[in-house]
């Protein structure tokens, strides 16, 4: 999170150098092909980004602020993904926890990672089921506007009734009663870590601080 | 802690995998030019209050964006946390103002608020318009498309008001136009800033035609954010309000802001 900090906020040089970083560190944990498909994700912007720049006057900015902005980018998205790829939901939410992110917070996190593969399978469901009635999706862009009540419609009302559940639930399980919880589960956590831990927090507040200053001075 | 703050933690990711889904899949069966991802942030703002709206905007543009693994993951929803937190925000403000209550054959006084909030908002589109639209020369595609969009808006808030005398549609209505302006012009900048303008998709030659007729950054991604964002915002809004509207009232009383949603009396919905 330093590095994507430090790239929104330098740009340049310093988003290249975290660029790759985070590429060896990918390379080191096994996740290469998970940063490479992210990276690739934004090949549409880059792609578009660098044809418009090329092809338009000077006066717009033209390929260097094109190029800067990508890096910018680039260096802010792919240490996001690798943090993402490299942890997983249960340590990452674990460690919120022991640290005193609150249950609830995590609970709305991991809910949220969890419900977004079920509301896809339904979405998939309710269109396929509305296409089978007789429901246009390839048609004008009129009937396809008429298309949106009847697929959004279910779904919505199929959220409601989930949270109905979920809560009932939840309340039977004391979920909002107060109090501290006992974790069961303690994610590793080394010397090393720390220290590095601490080191990188000390570089984003001294990077962001260096940026303020060379900012006022300009 | 009372009842309904559990509701509201579990409609969070509820309503967070709704835009996700309903954002990627639907939009994409659909193939319409909106986006579609801000019904779940509108209904927990509604249902829940700002601060809840607010936080679901954001959570479901960070989790899109770097949580979520290819193919379903989205990179360039990560920076428009922002304006997804303002919509939230925003919905958050419209239920308790008790704006998405259900209000069918309204009584004249409701009418002529609707009325007159329909003007307030009629005006500050003018306003936006002659902000937004600064340029010597002939008239542009976009802004034939803006005013076909508010010339749209007048004649169904005008039909609903004096045919179907549904107050409560116009108020959403309008509501749903200013959110979609907000949401433009939160935007634009962000478009400028992040991406140089550049989002990866079809509307970036949009972008770069208002960049040849001469106009800033910000101007083009503003005029691009106008075209898309009121009318996406507009049919969020009001397929919040329909949906909520033939709910249940017990179902919508036990959220927080269930009582500004639902109206008093011993009225049957």
């Amino acid at each position: 999170m330093t590095g994507a900090a430090l790239s929104l906020a330098w740009g340049g040089w310093v988003a290249v150098g975290v660029a790759l970083l985070t590429a060896l560190a990918a390379l080191r944990a096994g996740r290469i092909r998970r940063l490479a498909v992210a990276a690739l994700a934004l090949a549409p912007v880059a792609a578009s980004s660098l044809l418009i720049n090329a092809l338009l006057p000077a006066g717009g900015g033209g390929l260097t602020t094109a190029v800067a902005a990508l890096l910018r980018l680039l260096g802010a998205t792919l240490p996001l993904t690798l943090l993402f790829a490299t942890t997983e939901a249960p340590d990452l939410l674990s460690d919120l926890e022991a640290r005193g992110a609150g249950r609830r917070a995590v609970f709305v996190l991991g809910a949220a990672l969890a419900a977004v593969p079920r509301a896809q399978a339904r979405a998939v469901d309710v269109i396929e089921a509305q296409r089978a009635r007789g429901l246009d999706t390839e048609g004008s862009w009129r009937r396809r506007l008429h298309g949106m009540l009847p697929l959004i419609t279910p779904l919505i009302i199929g959220s409601l009734a989930e949270v109905e559940d979920r809560t009932m639930a939840l309340e039977v399980r004391a979920f909002g009663a107060p109090g501290r919880r006992t974790l069961l589960h303690q994610p590793p956590d080394s010397r090393g870590q720390q220290v590095a831990r601490w080191a990188t927090a000390a570089l984003l507040v001294l990077g962001l601080a260096a940026r303020a200053v060379a900012v006022a001075i300009r | 802690m009372p009842r309904s703050a559990t509701r509201t933690l579990v409609l969070m990711p509820v309503a967070i995998a709704l835009n996700i889904a309903l954002g990627s899949t639907v939009q994409q069966a659909l193939k319409l030019p909106i986006y579609l991802d801000s019904v779940g942030t509108v209904l927990t703002g509604v249902l829940a209050g700002p601060l809840a709206g607010a936080a679901t905007g954001v959570l479901t543009n960070l989790i899109w964006a770097y949580v979520l693994p290819p193919p379903l993951q989205a990179p360039t929803a990560g920076p428009f946390a922002i304006t997804a937190a303002a919509i939230g925000l925003l919905a958050g403000l419209w239920g308790w103002l008790g704006v998405f209550r259900s209000r069918r054959a309204a009584d004249p006084p409701s009418l002529l608020f609707a009325l007159g909030a329909a003007v307030a908002v009629a005006l500050v589109i003018a306003y936006t318009f002659s902000r937004a639209y600064t340029h010597p020369g002939a008239i542009n595609v976009s802004e034939l498309v803006f005013v076909a969009v508010v010339t749209v808006f007048i004649l169904v808030a005008a039909w609903l008001l004096f045919a179907r005398r549904d107050a409560g549609a116009v108020l959403v209505l309008a509501a749903g136009l200013v959110t979609g302006l907000v949401a433009a012009l939160i935007s634009a900048p962000i478009a400028a800033f992040v991406f140089g303008g550049v989002t990866g998709s079809g509307v970036d030659l949009i972008v770069a035609g208002f960049r040849t007729a001469g106009l800033g950054l910000y101007q083009a991604t503003l005029q691009q954010g106008l075209l898309s964002d009121p009318l996406d915002k507009v049919i969020t809004c009001l397929l919040v309000f329909l949906v909520l509207a033939a709910m249940p009232r017990r179902l919508l009383a036990r959220y927080p802001n269930g009582d500004r949603l639902v109206r008093s009396g011993s009225l049957p919905d």
